[in-house]
């Protein structure tokens, strides 16, 4: 016959002190591992004082954040390394001048966000820094990437920023873009800046606004959502948290299974079926896009667009396989579709990219950038790309038009 | 809800709560009715989904009634009768396609309420007089019981009976909620934690070994591959009954131990005794002993007799393997698990054949021979295992991603790394166990198992949620 469960403890009966001590020591117990596990990994997970945001002029949200001129500054996140940022005269994160490109320079604009700008990754690994070396390489001429990209210049903000992008005369415009760039498309940038300052500085709202949802919640999942998913995101951010994600998240599928559960906001992309929030992101995005085309196209200069991938996507893209109603591909399509539909040229990336079968391990935990490795990597791969689609003067002599390079 | 998740804890818990509102046994079983229908309904919403399942009730409830009246001459016909209706349920591929019902129905715990109401039908054929006047509410609480539903255990009965439907309920002090709260964190920590940490190692091993990597690292893909699964499995399935168990006893109910540290088997037939209780002492009670009996009732030979053990393992264990699954992948698993407690059964024969009983015991009790042998039960039922979670065609490519020389090197890996930890972890815990205050070792005292109770549990919430991703279902509530 079966046991029955060895419940019936002879030595249950608590003496006075129990009802003290045990509660202490259940208290006690978990503070005092979480306090230790923190101080142990204090030392490997290090941030700095300087910020990036130390060489950003924040003046003017509206019209994005330029980086301040001659300004040099460190950052460092608990999973990144030091990383140094320094802008030129210009406010451009760039270790040359402001001077203009020589004559026989074939010189390419890179606009767009934190990727292209090089946050998180030393500026000799980053894609503005190796696209340069890789077609010189490849070319053998001289190539001059001037990086426009600046923090949260976001595709509603490019189109301001293209007449000083033509005062450098370049040969082309290359528009570098995440998922995450497509998904603020329709957002209001001088809203999201808002919105982000006063999350940053008001406690006391983040606080009501997390209560007020949990308690008005629909459903009991929903309340159980609501309460967890800020708790989340404190752990997320936490030592202990970076620690063990960086274990856990190192493994596909689990990665995969917990990036899918995010909102349609974080993850659409990746559905077949986009909601009406992405199409209208879409549709905002074709307008941008068609913007930059007939610009670069009246001045006779090529302008073509690399979708960098997402870790949830490269992770799909790689391992060949992913659940039914998501497709790493479909963003891919979609793009190409809209780029060139307005004239431009799509650099296709993601067939290399579900080539490269350790990309994915590039990303970083807290941010979800690509790290250093990646950048190179995707640097040679949209350099490979564009070889494949040359524009008509890559190959051979151009001459400049007299401008002065980076002018307000 | 059918999994150790947090939704599932949490109504556990409340209902615990309620149900010792009151301690009248009306109340209780009230509470625990409503709250197995409302499980049932959070896994299906649909009520036609239900259909099958409670026909397949009705028909064991029948057969109960036919026995109690006796209207059945030949009672062995309920046992057929349930048996055939459940393998149609389940759809065992050697039944025909047209025969089967073709509409999405709910089968989810059909397997556990099988046993439940075979043991039942069986019982009142044999002339149990608890199994024979069971009510029909009294039924349908024992099968449904919301705590046993999705992956067991295997409860008999009268011992379910004697506990829910007691005048007096059983005891719940303080010291008791205690040490159910201590292993229902436990039990949340090896499903969501461990278990899914195994889960990631076996994960990114089956990737390296199917995919291009260095001789190096394909190696240790298939030691890992091989030797996470059993203890991801354990984490797994133990982790949920001890919530369950758990929770039941919080509801004053206490249901059987299901597992008893069962890689400390020095044989696989002791492994059978140490993991998944339940389902081999029911095998045993309605299989294994009968079958025993008439074997040896028709075979006179003493010389003959011993070996009998061996085939009637067999039979009994194939039967484990094929109520796992309906596939030829699962046949397979029958044959190694049959294999495997006969040919165990068949070398103790042989030995106390050959070097006469007591020196085969000092034999086995010898401890380099129990380390090899604790090591050899764990290597063996890894190796069955992959016939357990692959298929063909994975099996396939798994072996054909190394050598044959490799993984004979990779199994004998398995073998020695298992015996000298296993023999570690036993020392390890005798040790420890050896620190005592007074009588009691000190890792068990109530302080002890408060501080670990809670560090545990904070790792298990900090981890759980900061993934904010389910951890991988219990495996055993596909069956």
């Amino acid at each position: 016959m079966t046991n029955t469960s060895r419940n019936n403890n002879p030595h249950n009966s608590l003496q006075k002190r129990d009802w003290i001590l045990l509660p202490l020591l259940a208290v006690a117990a978990p503070c005092l591992l979480l306090f230790f596990a923190n101080l142990m990994l204090r030392p490997i997970y290090t941030t700095t004082n300087h910020r990036l945001s130390q060489c950003l002029n924040y003046a003017h949200p509206g019209a994005g954040i330029p980086g301040i001129p001659n300004c040099t500054t460190y950052d460092k996140s608990f999973d990144t390394p030091l990383i140094q940022y320094t802008f030129n005269q210009c406010g451009l994160r760039s270790e040359s001048g402001c001077e203009r490109s020589a004559p026989d320079t074939y010189t390419i604009a890179m606009v767009g966000s934190s990727v292209p700008l090089g946050q998180w990754v030393p500026f000799h690994q980053s894609i503005a820094a190796m696209l340069q070396t890789d077609l010189a390489d490849s070319t053998h001429r001289k190539i001059a990437v001037e990086n426009f990209a600046r923090m949260e210049e976001f595709p509603p903000l490019i189109p301001k920023l293209l007449p000083r992008v033509l005062n450098t005369a370049p040969d082309n415009i290359l528009l570098v873009i995440s998922p995450y760039d497509l998904q603020v498309s329709s957002a209001d940038p001088t809203e999201m800046m808002n919105t982000a300052r006063m999350t940053s500085t008001s406690r006391f709202k983040f606080w009501t606004d997390y209560f007020m949802h949990a308690i008005f919640s629909s459903s009991p999942s929903e309340a159980i959502s609501a309460i967890k998913l800020p708790i989340h995101n404190i752990e997320q951010k936490s030592r202990l948290g970076t620690f063990t994600l960086d274990f856990i998240d190192s493994n596909k599928s689990i990665y995969l299974r917990s990036s899918l559960i995010d909102n349609d906001t974080g993850i659409g992309y990746l559905s077949i079926n986009p909601s009406s929030f992405w199409m209208q992101d879409y549709l905002k995005f074709e307008n941008y896009v068609q913007v930059i085309a007939q610009t670069a196209k009246s001045h006779h200069i090529a302008f073509q667009v690399a979708l960098v991938p997402s870790r949830p996507q490269e992770v799909m893209l790689n391992s060949g396989s992913w659940p039914a109603g998501y497709d790493p591909y479909f963003l891919d399509r979609k793009v190409q579709s809209i780029v060139t539909a307005s004239g431009g040229t799509f650099l296709d990336i993601f067939p290399a990219c579900a080539r490269d079968f350790d990309l994915e391990k590039h990303y970083y935990i807290q941010n979800g950038h690509p790290d250093g490795i990646a950048q190179t990597r995707l640097a040679r791969m949209i350099s490979d790309a564009m070889l494949r689609n040359p524009s008509p003067s890559i190959m051979g002599k151009t001459e400049k038009k007299p401008s002065q390079k980076g002018a307000q | 809800m059918d999994s150790a998740s947090f939704t599932f804890v949490f109504f556990g818990l409340v209902v615990a709560v309620v149900i010792n509102l009151q301690r009248s046994r009306l109340w209780r079983s009230t509470v625990l009715t409503a709250a197995s229908l409302y499980f049932l309904y959070a896994l299906e919403k649909n009520p036609l989904a239900y259909i099958p399942l409670v026909g397949f009730l009705a028909l064991g409830y029948v057969c109960i009634l036919c026995h109690r009246k006796g209207w059945l001459r030949v009672p062995a016909w309920a046992v057929v009768a349930v048996l055939l209706v459940y393998i149609w349920l389940k759809k065992y591929t050697f039944f025909p396609e047209a025969i089967l019902l073709h509409s999405v129905y709910f089968t989810l715990g059909l397997s556990y309420i099988f046993f439940r109401v075979m043991h039942l039908v069986i019982e009142s054929g044999d002339g149990s007089e608890v199994a024979a006047k069971i009510g029909i509410f009294e039924y349908l609480l024992y099968t449904l019981n919301f705590t046993t539903f999705i992956s067991g255990p295997i409860q008999r009965y009268e011992e379910f009976a004697a506990d829910q439907f007691a005048a007096q309920p059983i005891a719940l002090d303080v010291g008791v909620v205690g040490l159910q709260l201590e292993r229902l964190v436990r039990g949340f920590f090896k499903v969501n934690v461990l278990a899914m940490f195994f889960d990631i190692e076996r994960q990114d091993a089956l990737l390296y070994l199917t995919h291009p990597a260095t001789a190096h690292q394909k190696l240790q893909s298939g030691f890992l591959l091989m030797a996470t699964y059993p203890l991801f499995l354990y984490c797994n399935f133990s982790g949920y009954i001890d919530v369950v168990i758990a929770l039941a006893r919080l509801m004053r109910l206490r249901l059987p131990e299901n597992f008893d540290r069962p890689f400390s088997a020095t044989s696989f037939i002791d492994f059978w005794s140490r993991w998944h209780i339940t389902l081999s002492t029911w095998f045993k009670d309605y299989v294994y002993n009968p079958l025993m009996l008439a074997l040896v009732r028709r075979v006179e030979s003493v010389s003959v007799q011993p070996y009998l053990a061996v085939f009637a393992f067999f039979a009994t264990f194939f039967l484990v393997g094929l109520w796992h699954g309906r596939t030829s992948e699962f046949l397979m698993y029958c044959l190694l698990q049959g294999g495997g407690v006969s040919v165990n059964k068949l070398w103790q024969v042989m030995l106390t054949q050959a070097m006469g009983r007591k020196r085969y015991k000092a034999l086995a009790a010898n401890g380099l021979y129990r380390m090899l042998a604790r090591g050899l039960t764990f290597c063996w039922f890894a190796f069955t295992l992959l016939w357990f979670w692959s298929d063909w065609t994975g099996i396939h490519s798994i072996y054909g991603a190394l050598p044959t020389g490799q993984w004979i090197a990779i199994w004998a890996a398995i073998w020695l790394t298992a015996s000298i930890l296993l023999a570690a972890w036993e020392l390890l815990r005798s040790g420890l166990l050896s620190l005592r205050i007074g009588e009691q070792p000190i890792l068990t005292t109530r302080y002890a198992r408060v501080v670990y109770a809670s560090a545990l549990g904070t790792a298990a919430v900090f981890i759980t949620l900061l993934l904010n991703s389910p951890a991988p279902g219990i495996v055993y509530k596909a069956f």
